[in-house]
Protein backbone atom coordinates (compact mmCIF):
# COMPACT_ATOMS: atom_id res chain seq x y z
CA UNK A 1 0.00 0.00 0.00
CA UNK A 2 1.29 3.24 -0.80
CA UNK A 3 1.74 6.06 1.68
CA UNK A 4 0.54 9.21 -0.45
CA UNK A 5 -0.01 11.23 2.41
CA UNK A 6 2.65 14.27 3.96
CA UNK A 7 5.50 12.91 6.06
CA UNK A 8 5.60 16.30 7.73
CA UNK A 9 3.56 19.13 8.47
CA UNK A 10 3.55 22.66 10.64
CA UNK A 11 1.84 23.57 13.20
CA UNK A 12 1.44 27.04 14.24
CA UNK A 13 0.99 27.87 18.33
CA UNK A 14 1.39 31.06 20.10
CA UNK A 15 3.01 32.79 16.52
CA UNK A 16 5.98 29.54 16.72
CA UNK A 17 5.91 27.26 13.72
CA UNK A 18 6.78 24.06 14.78
CA UNK A 19 7.64 21.55 11.75
CA UNK A 20 6.26 17.81 12.70
CA UNK A 21 7.17 14.47 11.02
CA UNK A 22 5.18 11.65 10.99
CA UNK A 23 6.46 9.80 14.23
CA UNK A 24 8.12 6.72 14.10
CA UNK A 25 6.97 3.69 16.36
CA UNK A 26 8.07 4.75 19.85
CA UNK A 27 6.77 8.07 20.00
CA UNK A 28 3.89 6.67 18.25
CA UNK A 29 3.42 4.55 21.11
CA UNK A 30 4.25 7.08 23.55
CA UNK A 31 1.28 9.63 21.64
CA UNK A 32 -1.31 6.61 21.77
CA UNK A 33 -0.88 6.25 25.72
CA UNK A 34 -1.47 9.86 25.82
CA UNK A 35 -4.82 9.60 23.42
CA UNK A 36 -5.29 6.63 25.85
CA UNK A 37 -5.28 8.58 28.78
CA UNK A 38 -7.56 11.66 27.34
CA UNK A 39 -9.92 8.85 26.52
CA UNK A 40 -10.08 7.96 30.23
CA UNK A 41 -10.54 11.45 31.50
CA UNK A 42 -13.19 12.35 28.73
CA UNK A 43 -15.03 8.97 30.11
CA UNK A 44 -15.19 10.35 33.50
CA UNK A 45 -16.07 14.20 31.81
CA UNK A 46 -13.06 15.34 33.81
CA UNK A 47 -12.03 18.28 31.62
CA UNK A 48 -8.76 19.32 33.65
CA UNK A 49 -7.38 15.79 32.84
CA UNK A 50 -8.53 15.72 29.42
CA UNK A 51 -7.20 19.09 28.71
CA UNK A 52 -3.75 18.34 30.30
CA UNK A 53 -3.64 15.51 28.12
CA UNK A 54 -3.98 17.50 25.03
CA UNK A 55 -1.53 19.45 25.97
CA UNK A 56 0.74 16.56 26.74
CA UNK A 57 -0.22 15.09 23.55
CA UNK A 58 0.78 18.40 21.44
CA UNK A 59 3.85 18.63 23.79
CA UNK A 60 4.91 15.49 23.03
CA UNK A 61 4.54 15.39 19.44
CA UNK A 62 6.12 18.60 18.33
CA UNK A 63 8.80 17.91 21.41
CA UNK A 64 8.66 21.33 22.60
CA UNK A 65 6.84 23.04 25.72
CA UNK A 66 3.58 25.26 24.94
CA UNK A 67 1.66 27.90 26.64
CA UNK A 68 -1.72 25.78 27.77
CA UNK A 69 -3.52 29.29 27.99
CA UNK A 70 -3.35 29.82 24.59
CA UNK A 71 -6.99 30.25 22.92
CA UNK A 72 -8.40 26.74 22.87
CA UNK A 73 -9.04 27.26 19.12
CA UNK A 74 -5.10 27.28 18.29
CA UNK A 75 -4.63 23.94 20.34
CA UNK A 76 -7.80 22.51 19.00
CA UNK A 77 -6.49 22.67 15.38
CA UNK A 78 -2.37 21.93 16.30
CA UNK A 79 -4.45 18.82 18.37
CA UNK A 80 -6.37 18.07 15.52
CA UNK A 81 -3.48 18.34 12.57
CA UNK A 82 -1.17 16.23 15.13
CA UNK A 83 -3.85 13.65 15.40
CA UNK A 84 -4.40 13.30 11.49
CA UNK A 85 -0.43 12.92 11.28
CA UNK A 86 -0.41 9.91 13.15
CA UNK A 87 -3.86 7.97 11.76
CA UNK A 88 -2.53 4.81 10.97
CA UNK A 89 -2.92 3.61 6.61
CA UNK A 90 -3.44 0.42 7.70
CA UNK A 91 -6.73 -0.82 9.79
CA UNK A 92 -5.50 -4.39 10.68
CA UNK A 93 -7.57 -6.81 12.83
CA UNK A 94 -6.06 -6.82 15.42
CA UNK A 95 -6.43 -2.73 16.17
CA UNK A 96 -10.32 -3.24 14.45
CA UNK A 97 -11.54 -6.12 16.94
CA UNK A 98 -9.29 -5.63 19.94
CA UNK A 99 -11.08 -4.47 22.96
CA UNK A 100 -11.64 -0.91 23.73
CA UNK A 101 -11.25 -1.36 27.10
CA UNK A 102 -8.54 -3.23 27.68
CA UNK A 103 -8.18 -5.18 31.43
CA UNK A 104 -5.35 -3.46 32.99
CA UNK A 105 -2.92 -5.71 34.43
CA UNK A 106 -1.73 -5.64 37.97
CA UNK A 107 1.76 -5.00 36.41
CA UNK A 108 0.78 -1.84 34.25
CA UNK A 109 2.65 1.47 34.30
CA UNK A 110 2.74 4.32 32.18
CA UNK A 111 5.07 3.48 29.32
CA UNK A 112 4.32 0.00 29.24
CA UNK A 113 3.39 -0.31 26.03
CA UNK A 114 6.81 0.35 24.29
CA UNK A 115 7.82 -2.41 26.26
CA UNK A 116 6.32 -4.74 25.57
CA UNK A 117 6.54 -3.98 21.83
CA UNK A 118 9.97 -3.82 21.67
CA UNK A 119 10.50 -7.02 23.85
CA UNK A 120 8.35 -8.85 21.49
CA UNK A 121 9.92 -7.48 18.14
CA UNK A 122 13.55 -8.17 19.79
CA UNK A 123 12.62 -11.47 20.65
CA UNK A 124 10.83 -12.79 17.31
CA UNK A 125 13.76 -11.02 15.25
CA UNK A 126 16.61 -10.25 17.27
CA UNK A 127 16.15 -6.42 16.07
CA UNK A 128 18.15 -3.60 18.86
CA UNK A 129 15.82 -1.45 20.66
CA UNK A 130 16.68 1.30 18.73
CA UNK A 131 16.12 -0.52 15.03
CA UNK A 132 12.43 -1.28 16.39
CA UNK A 133 12.08 2.57 17.80
CA UNK A 134 12.57 3.72 14.22
CA UNK A 135 9.81 0.99 12.46
CA UNK A 136 6.91 2.98 10.81
CA UNK A 137 4.15 2.62 12.71
CA UNK A 138 2.04 0.58 10.32
CA UNK A 139 4.60 -2.10 9.63
CA UNK A 140 5.49 -2.70 13.36
CA UNK A 141 1.18 -3.51 13.63
CA UNK A 142 1.09 -5.65 10.70
CA UNK A 143 3.95 -7.45 12.10
CA UNK A 144 3.36 -7.87 15.51
CA UNK A 145 -0.45 -9.56 14.44
CA UNK A 146 1.86 -11.69 12.20
CA UNK A 147 3.57 -12.59 15.83
CA UNK A 148 0.27 -13.14 17.22
CA UNK A 149 -0.99 -15.38 14.73
CA UNK A 150 1.73 -17.29 14.21
CA UNK A 151 1.95 -17.89 18.25
CA UNK A 152 -2.29 -18.73 18.36
CA UNK A 153 -1.51 -21.28 15.49
CA UNK A 154 1.67 -22.72 17.08
CA UNK A 155 -0.23 -23.22 20.40
CA UNK A 156 -3.02 -24.89 18.14
CA UNK A 157 -1.51 -27.48 16.93
CA UNK A 158 0.57 -28.23 20.29
CA UNK A 159 -3.66 -28.04 21.73
CA UNK A 160 -4.46 -30.62 19.55
CA UNK A 161 -1.99 -33.00 20.20
CA UNK A 162 -2.91 -32.83 23.71
CA UNK A 163 -5.46 -35.47 25.40
CA UNK A 164 -7.11 -32.95 27.02
CA UNK A 165 -8.37 -31.25 23.70
CA UNK A 166 -10.47 -34.34 23.45
CA UNK A 167 -14.21 -34.76 25.04
CA UNK A 168 -15.93 -37.83 25.19
CA UNK A 169 -19.61 -37.46 24.36
CA UNK A 170 -20.88 -40.80 24.74
CA UNK A 171 -19.80 -43.41 22.02
CA UNK A 172 -18.01 -40.06 20.25
CA UNK A 173 -14.92 -38.12 21.19
CA UNK A 174 -15.03 -34.63 19.94
CA UNK A 175 -12.16 -32.18 19.81
CA UNK A 176 -12.70 -29.05 21.69
CA UNK A 177 -10.97 -26.51 19.54
CA UNK A 178 -8.40 -24.01 21.59
CA UNK A 179 -10.70 -20.91 22.01
CA UNK A 180 -9.27 -17.95 19.59
CA UNK A 181 -8.62 -14.24 20.70
CA UNK A 182 -11.61 -12.31 20.32
CA UNK A 183 -9.98 -10.35 17.08
CA UNK A 184 -9.32 -13.64 15.45
CA UNK A 185 -13.09 -14.79 16.28
CA UNK A 186 -14.35 -11.45 14.87
CA UNK A 187 -12.67 -11.03 12.02
CA UNK A 188 -13.19 -14.67 10.91
CA UNK A 189 -16.71 -13.65 11.59
CA UNK A 190 -16.86 -10.89 9.71
CA UNK A 191 -15.20 -12.18 6.96
CA UNK A 192 -17.96 -14.98 6.74
CA UNK A 193 -20.10 -14.64 3.51
CA UNK A 194 -24.25 -15.47 3.78
CA UNK A 195 -24.29 -18.35 1.43
CA UNK A 196 -26.86 -17.60 -1.45
CA UNK A 197 -29.54 -20.07 -1.48
CA UNK A 198 -32.15 -20.02 -5.14
CA UNK A 199 -35.71 -20.15 -3.71
CA UNK A 200 -38.02 -21.47 -6.93
CA UNK A 201 -40.77 -18.89 -7.56
CA UNK A 202 -43.55 -21.04 -7.16
CA UNK A 203 -42.32 -20.72 -3.06
CA UNK A 204 -41.91 -17.35 -2.33
CA UNK A 205 -44.87 -15.35 -0.92
CA UNK A 206 -47.97 -14.56 -2.98
CA UNK A 207 -48.09 -10.53 -3.60
CA UNK A 208 -45.99 -7.65 -4.84
CA UNK A 209 -42.35 -8.48 -3.75
CA UNK A 210 -40.54 -5.34 -2.82
CA UNK A 211 -36.57 -5.38 -3.80
CA UNK A 212 -34.18 -3.37 -1.72
CA UNK A 213 -31.42 -4.27 -3.50
CA UNK A 214 -30.90 -1.86 -6.50
CA UNK A 215 -28.68 -4.65 -8.25
CA UNK A 216 -30.80 -7.53 -7.90
CA UNK A 217 -31.56 -9.79 -10.51
CA UNK A 218 -35.26 -10.66 -10.56
CA UNK A 219 -34.02 -14.16 -12.59
CA UNK A 220 -32.48 -15.06 -9.37
CA UNK A 221 -34.95 -16.44 -7.71
CA UNK B 1 -14.37 39.63 26.40
CA UNK B 2 -12.43 36.96 27.64
CA UNK B 3 -10.86 33.73 25.38
CA UNK B 4 -11.66 30.62 26.34
CA UNK B 5 -8.26 28.19 27.11
CA UNK B 6 -8.91 24.72 26.35
CA UNK B 7 -9.19 23.82 29.66
CA UNK B 8 -11.82 25.89 30.16
CA UNK B 9 -13.45 25.10 26.35
CA UNK B 10 -13.41 21.79 27.77
CA UNK B 11 -14.95 22.48 31.21
CA UNK B 12 -18.01 24.67 29.34
CA UNK B 13 -18.15 21.77 26.82
CA UNK B 14 -19.20 19.32 30.15
CA UNK B 15 -21.56 21.64 31.41
CA UNK B 16 -23.20 22.27 27.88
CA UNK B 17 -23.09 18.62 27.40
CA UNK B 18 -26.72 17.20 29.35
CA UNK B 19 -28.67 20.24 27.95
CA UNK B 20 -26.91 20.54 24.16
CA UNK B 21 -29.91 20.67 21.38
CA UNK B 22 -30.53 18.12 19.82
CA UNK B 23 -29.41 19.41 16.26
CA UNK B 24 -27.05 18.13 12.95
CA UNK B 25 -23.52 19.11 14.68
CA UNK B 26 -21.95 18.26 11.28
CA UNK B 27 -22.93 21.12 9.50
CA UNK B 28 -21.59 23.57 11.41
CA UNK B 29 -22.89 26.29 8.66
CA UNK B 30 -26.26 25.82 9.30
CA UNK B 31 -26.46 26.25 12.66
CA UNK B 32 -28.32 29.39 13.81
CA UNK B 33 -26.72 30.68 16.76
CA UNK B 34 -29.67 32.13 18.48
CA UNK B 35 -31.89 29.25 17.46
CA UNK B 36 -28.88 27.53 19.00
CA UNK B 37 -28.89 29.28 22.59
CA UNK B 38 -32.77 29.84 22.83
CA UNK B 39 -32.93 25.67 22.72
CA UNK B 40 -30.48 25.73 25.21
CA UNK B 41 -32.10 28.03 27.48
CA UNK B 42 -34.88 26.10 27.15
CA UNK B 43 -33.25 23.15 28.18
CA UNK B 44 -31.54 24.11 30.82
CA UNK B 45 -34.79 25.77 32.42
CA UNK B 46 -36.63 22.51 31.81
CA UNK B 47 -34.42 20.58 33.55
CA UNK B 48 -34.15 22.45 36.36
CA UNK B 49 -30.50 22.84 37.05
CA UNK B 50 -29.89 25.97 37.23
CA UNK B 51 -26.91 26.13 39.15
CA UNK B 52 -25.51 25.11 35.47
CA UNK B 53 -26.42 28.07 33.75
CA UNK B 54 -24.66 30.39 36.45
CA UNK B 55 -22.01 27.97 35.93
CA UNK B 56 -21.98 28.05 32.38
CA UNK B 57 -22.08 31.99 32.22
CA UNK B 58 -18.82 32.41 35.22
CA UNK B 59 -17.10 30.15 33.00
CA UNK B 60 -18.13 31.65 29.45
CA UNK B 61 -17.63 35.51 30.23
CA UNK B 62 -15.14 35.26 33.13
CA UNK B 63 -17.39 36.87 35.55
CA UNK B 64 -17.30 36.06 39.38
CA UNK B 65 -20.39 34.75 40.79
CA UNK B 66 -20.51 38.40 42.95
CA UNK B 67 -20.21 40.18 39.48
CA UNK B 68 -23.00 38.35 38.02
CA UNK B 69 -25.60 38.73 40.83
CA UNK B 70 -25.38 42.37 40.10
CA UNK B 71 -26.44 42.38 36.87
CA UNK B 72 -29.59 42.55 35.52
CA UNK B 73 -30.73 39.31 33.28
CA UNK B 74 -30.83 40.47 29.57
CA UNK B 75 -27.11 41.95 30.48
CA UNK B 76 -26.08 38.12 31.51
CA UNK B 77 -27.86 36.98 28.82
CA UNK B 78 -25.97 39.36 26.33
CA UNK B 79 -22.88 38.89 27.68
CA UNK B 80 -22.95 34.89 27.76
CA UNK B 81 -24.30 35.30 23.75
CA UNK B 82 -21.14 37.68 23.24
CA UNK B 83 -18.82 35.40 24.91
CA UNK B 84 -20.29 32.18 22.77
CA UNK B 85 -20.07 34.59 19.82
CA UNK B 86 -16.46 35.55 20.64
CA UNK B 87 -15.11 31.57 21.42
CA UNK B 88 -17.04 30.13 18.26
CA UNK B 89 -19.24 28.11 21.13
CA UNK B 90 -20.24 25.74 18.18
CA UNK B 91 -17.31 25.12 16.97
CA UNK B 92 -15.72 24.50 20.07
CA UNK B 93 -18.84 21.82 20.87
CA UNK B 94 -17.99 20.08 17.50
CA UNK B 95 -14.42 20.12 18.13
CA UNK B 96 -15.10 18.26 22.06
CA UNK B 97 -17.73 15.91 20.56
CA UNK B 98 -15.41 14.70 18.08
CA UNK B 99 -12.56 14.41 20.84
CA UNK B 100 -14.56 12.77 22.99
CA UNK B 101 -16.55 10.54 21.24
CA UNK B 102 -13.65 8.60 19.89
CA UNK B 103 -14.09 6.50 23.03
CA UNK B 104 -17.04 5.97 22.30
CA UNK B 105 -17.66 5.20 17.95
CA UNK B 106 -14.18 3.91 17.34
Amino acid sequence: MTDTRPSEISVELGRLTYKVNRPRLKKYLCLAEIRERFVDAAKDHDAEAASSRIIEYIEAAIESSINANLPWQEIAEAYLRLLDLCELLIQPPLLMYSSRTPKKDAWDYDGRTWYMWSHLFARKYGWSLEYIAELVPDDAIALLQEIFIEDQLRQEWEWSLSEVSYKKEGDKVRHVPLPRPAWMSLAAASKKEVKKVKIRRDFIPVGNVIRLGANENPDDT
Amino acid sequence: MKILTIHEAIKLYFLLLPHLPEIDYNNVEDINLLEFFRELLDKIIKSGRHRDYLDIVMLATGKSFEEIQYLEGPDTLNLLISSFIENDVIRMIVFCRVITNAWRSG
